[in-house]
């Protein structure tokens, strides 16, 4: 059932301001006073710091200091705790923050940088992280035990492994033993950027009495304030973070940023405000990617197609510093298992530090790892036992209520039907009958589907609260810090609130602002959890705000709370709708008419907590680790040229079980988005670097990103099993959209010609190299068609 | 070489802007080596800010009417002037004639770049991924170089000697590039590789002389395979020489694609570049040639 609200298109809240351009972002942000810092960066991936001469840059007219590591030796982070704000004795990457110039101008501020002298002595550094994980590899953190790490993280001291974590479950070696067919493979993945639109930029001002007040360009206030006081030890309320609008997010604005830094730059200044915008190539070579990817599997299976044992080494390139990456490492782990029970599974996942730059969460950060690996081990399988890839997944699925994942959780009985995903994707695009041949016969067409499933990787504490907030005249304020960095949570909020008190949209604000004084606390804005769990808190406040206004509304009606009802916008004595006060005479107070009066302004506040959420065992990784799974899946029709590998996707399916639809149209946005992310990951993105670590393509030129003719039609599907602790039912999906889309191309790609193609991205030459090592015929046949071709085109001319 | 650079702002530089060609040859004589010249500022304003260039003086040459014209003259050709930029040439009519600079000038980058760049700015950018290169090499283009001391023109083929090196001292201008009326029965085209990039990968102008059933000349120009436009001359010889040319495409991609100088870099390895240059002969053979 829709209602006035729910379940409607409603375009989003910010579209106004955004499409006529004048949406102020971080970047547009001024203030009185403020100065401009600039970044000098190493050009040697690993080394001693001899010697910094700032005299040079000091000259510049406008300068006011150039700021050094020595200078503001802090640690911060947010889970690893491994990062300094300035290079301190040693840097370890090609691009690591050395100093900071500080000026009044930014010209003034480039200049001085550009005559900062730096000498290094050179370290031996490592670029691959198998290198790096073997006995006597260049340490690149020394003392990671002293680090001020979350517990859950097991760094191993005296190498460069930063995190290791394992899941295990059943006896693996045992089932090994006893599969039919063993898949064994290694899959690798190259590191990509977030590529939002807006870098990353902070204004920080220290001022006088120790407030520290941030604007940046981030996903959720809370994080940063988080991050500021732990690390430097100050109140956490001597701390305001604003957020206003931001130019995309997609997980490399969830962790440690820019703002500790920036705030000791303007102490260090004089108390004055300063800004920092990282350029696109500070973003690519200073900022931080998605980690780089190994995967090294076995995988058995049983004749009749059941999937018993599932063997999995992960490896993942860091970087310089692995503060959120070590998260990415369990994420890795504990999704290994995707939407399948399999009961016997060991998985190991190293995060392991490298001199390149440093790595960080990107969206549906490890889950895309997992099922890029998972999904074409079971395509394999299927070949392998002669069987159609659609029936292995069915047979192997989930079971709602009866299923046990890798971490050992039986799954709740409304957890979703992948069930009907799987073939809802199967119908749409036809699964079985052949494609169309295509007019050009050194091109083929062909199918693949791949299956996910996704839950918020969190801390089992990771609380949301809202509060709402009454106007004179009856119009409301809602006030979340979840962020709004193109999601349109906050407009699905806004439709959840305008719904339960039956009051026009337009009634209903949230503010562009995010902030840590005035808004409730939200954990972090990540994993697809900002609908599911602050919608919870918006509906516990509605429900508080309600019984006040009842509390009110009775007395002033003299009639029980039981007997009242609030339709559009009116308390009512239900039976005789007559009988009735208007929400702007309760909401600041009720008068009677000889102007005594009661009640007074009314805020509602709600709060989420995580339910059964806990820690995971330490040797074994069994617990429960998300709120929710929501599952879903991609399936895509594609064209493979093979005389230039290039892969065109010709149409997708996505279907994903959201538990409930709130508002198609920003879920449809989704598909889309995360459609054309994930597809441009798996054709066109890579970060590379030479072998010196240097990044080769720090820009958008060389560094590819899909336009808009390389998008195909998408078709969405939403399966709706409402659970029961959703907000109506309502599960997370931001993320998830992007996650099936590299596999399914992939699995395409094997179902047509049997070429695997084990390495993201599948660009054109990846491809080609794939088809020429293992079908070099395939080649040579399409130029031989071609020139057939030419000469009846020339035959009929 | 990547792009990409830390910088916001350009390097400091004095801006002119003179009325008259005599007065921007008068700057660039005073100036020399520490001027140069400007014209949509694509390219120069990108090289100052990766400070690969750092002029400290800009001539800007967008005052001056004369650079502004692009002229065709029946039997002779087309003679297109310094500050003509990429969408006013496209538009420009007679560029038909000249298929394959019309293929490249229509799909370099997008059109708000192209509402700026010029065709002589990116044949003088030099950079070996750019695309008119190849196609003004293909059609015997010409460069129009004026200075104080006097004129004189450089085939393009001669003008171009390394990545971003040219055949230009200072004090000189090239006030316009000159590309010869196209000879009869001939046809070009310019096709370029670049899924999954902004640039090039390969790219290829092939201009075709039919005489029957027969090439009687060819000229087949690779770009963005090399420091510089690769001329494949035993392709070139391979498919006059052949009596059923429809016969021996392949045989002639593959020809080219082994005698040019072909190399590795962040865009594609040299490998992919030598099937590329296979398949994209075939491809433009066929359009040419069809």
């Amino acid at each position: 059932m829709a209602g006035k609200f729910v379940g409607k298109p409603i375009p989003p809240q910010d579209a106004f301001l955004k499409a006529t351009g004048t949406a102020p972002y971080n970047y547009d942000i001024e203030l009185p006073g403020m100065l401009y810092a600039k970044l000098v960066t190493s050009t040697v991936p690993h080394g001693r710091i001899k010697r910094i001469n700032v005299e040079e840059a000091l000259k510049v007219p406008g300068v006011v200091k150039v700021v050094t590591g020595k200078d503001i030796p802090y640690m911060v982070g947010m889970y690893a705790g491994d990062r300094d704000l300035l290079a301190i004795e040693k840097v370890r990457w090609v691009g690591h923050p050395v100093a900071a110039v500080i000026a009044e101008s930014l010209e003034a501020a480039e200049r001085a940088a550009e005559l900062v002298d730096v000498e290094y002595e050179e370290l031996p550094a490592v670029f691959d992280p198998l290198e790096a994980m073997k006995p006597g590899a260049p340490l690149i953190h020394e003392h990671m035990e002293k680090y001020r790490r979350l517990p859950v993280f097991k760094p191993v001291p005296g190498t460069n492994i930063a995190n290791k974590f394992r899941v295990v479950r059943g006896d693996v070696e045992t089932a090994l033993k006893e599969a039919d067919i063993v898949i064994e493979e290694e899959f690798h993945i190259k590191h990509v950027s977030h590529a939002f639109m807006e870098t990353q930029n902070v204004i920080a001002h220290w001022h006088l009495d120790g407030t520290i007040e941030i604007w940046t360009s981030w996903q959720n206030p809370n994080p940063v304030r988080q991050i500021m006081a732990e690390s430097f030890g100050i109140p956490y309320n001597k701390i305001i973070v604003k957020i206003p609008f931001v130019g995309g997010g997609f997980g490399g604005k969830a962790g440690l940023g820019w703002e500790a830094l920036v705030a000791v730059l303007s102490r260090e200044a004089g108390h004055r405000p300063v800004k920092l915008v990282l350029s696109r190539k500070e973003q690519f070579t200073s900022g931080a990617c998605r980690e780089g990817f190994h995967a090294f599997v076995k995988a058995g299976f049983k004749k009749d197609g059941r999937f018993i044992a599932y063997d999995v080494k992960y490896v993942l390139d860091a970087g310089g510093y692995a503060d959120y990456t070590v998260n990415v490492g369990r994420a890795v782990a504990y999704s290994a298992d995707g939407s399948y029970e399999i009961p016997n599974i060991r998985c190991e996942a190293y995060t392991v530090y490298t001199n390149k730059v440093p790595t960080t969460a990107l969206r549906g950060f490890g889950y895309s790892e997992s099922h890029w690996v998972l999904e074409q081990v079971i395509e394999r399988a299927a070949k392998k036992l002669g069987m159609d890839s659609a029936e292995v997944r069915r047979i192997n699925l989930i079971k709602p209520g009866v299923s046990i994942t890798a971490t050992g959780e039986r799954l709740r009985e409304d957890v979703g039907n992948p069930r009907k995903v799987l073939e809802s994707i199967l119908q749409e695009i036809g699964w079985g009958k052949p494609s169309e041949k295509p007019k050009e016969p050194w091109k083929i067409r062909a199918k693949g589907v791949a299956l996910l499933v996704k839950g918020p990787a969190q801390p089992p504490k990771a609380p949301s609260s809202a509060a709402i907030k009454f106007n004179e005249d009856g119009t409301i304020n809602l006030l979340v810090s979840t962020g709004n960095f193109g999601q349109g949570t906050v407009t699905a909020l806004a439709q959840i609130v305008a719904e339960e008190f039956g009051v026009p949209l337009e009634s209903v604000r949230v503010d562009w602002i995010r902030d840590t004084h005035s808004a409730p606390y939200s954990w972090q804005t990540v994993g697809s959890r900002g609908l599911f769990t602050d919608g919870i808190a918006v509906l516990n406040a509605v429900k508080d705000a309600k019984r006040q206004i009842f509390k009110v509304a009775s007395e002033a009606l003299r009639c029980p709370e039981e007997y009242l009802e609030l339709v559009n916008g009116e308390v009512r004595v239900k039976g005789k709708p007559w009988m009735k006060i208007p929400l702007k005479d309760i909401v600041m107070g009720y008068s009677y008419p000889d102007g005594t009066s009661i009640g007074g302004p009314i805020i509602g506040r709600g709060v989420y907590m995580s339910v059964h959420t806990t820690n995971l065992d330490p040797e074994t990784g069994q617990g429960h680790p998300t709120i929710f799974h929501t599952y879903g899946g991609t399936g895509v029709e594609i064209e493979l040229d093979l005389l230039t590998g290039e892969i065109k996707v010709l149409k997708a399916v996505q279907a994903f079980d959201i538990g409930r639809v709130i508002n198609p149209l920003l879920l449809k946005q989704q598909f889309h988005g995360g459609f054309i992310m994930g597809m441009s990951i798996a054709l066109f993105e890579e970060i590379k670097f030479d072998e010196r670590g240097w990044v080769l393509n720090p820009n958008f030129t060389s560094y590819y990103v899909a336009r808009i003719k390389d998008v195909p039609p998408v078709v969405e599907k939403f399966v709706e099993t409402p659970q029961a602790d959703g907000p109506y039912g309502a599960r997370g999906v931001g993320e998830l959209t992007m996650i099936g889309v590299a596999p399914a191309i992939a699995n395409a790609i094997f179902n047509a010609i049997g070429v695997k193609l084990n390495n993201l991205p599948m660009t054109p030459e990846e491809v080609w190299k794939a088809i020429k090592a293992q079908r070099p015929d395939l080649i040579e046949k399409a130029v031989k068609e071609y020139q057939k071709k030419m000469k009846e085109v020339k035959a009929v001319a | 070489m990547s792009f990409g650079s830390p910088w916001f702002t350009l390097p400091e530089f004095t801006y002119h802007k003179p009325k008259t060609l005599k007065e921007a040859l008068e700057l660039l004589d005073k100036y020399g080596e520490e001027a140069k010249v400007m014209a949509g500022g694509v390219g120069l304003l990108a090289f100052m800010k990766e400070r690969l260039m750092a002029p400290s003086h800009v001539i800007d040459l967008k005052g001056v009417p004369e650079l502004g014209q692009a002229i065709y003259k029946e039997g002779e050709g087309l003679t297109i002037g310094a500050t003509v930029t990429l969408n006013e040439l496209a538009r420009y009519g007679p560029l038909k004639k000249f298929g394959a600079l019309h293929d490249a000038v229509r799909d370099i980058a997008d059109p708000i770049i192209r509402n700026r760049a010029t065709l002589v700015g990116n044949l003088c950018e030099a950079i070996p991924w750019v695309d008119t290169p190849p196609a003004l090499i293909a059609l015997g283009a010409e460069v129009e170089i004026r200075s104080l001391k006097g004129e004189r023109r450089v085939p393009v083929k001669d003008f171009i000697k390394g990545p971003v090196e040219i055949d230009l001292e200072p004090g000189e201008l090239v006030t316009a590039v000159h590309v010869p009326e196209p000879r009869r029965n001939s046809r070009s085209r310019f096709i370029k590789y670049n899924t999954g990039s902004e640039f090039a990968l390969v790219s290829v102008a092939a201009n075709v002389v039919m005489d029957g059933g027969r090439v009687r000349d060819v000229s087949l120009v690779y770009g963005a395979v090399s420091s510089t436009p690769q001329v494949a001359v035993k392709a070139a010889d391979a498919l006059k020489s052949a009596e059923k040319p429809w016969e021996v495409l392949d045989e002639v991609g593959r020809i080219a694609s082994e005698e040019v100088e072909a190399v590795s870099d962040v865009l594609a390895s040299e490998e992919y570049r030598r099937h590329l240059i296979r398949v994209l002969t075939l491809r433009v053979l066929r359009e040419v040639m069809g």
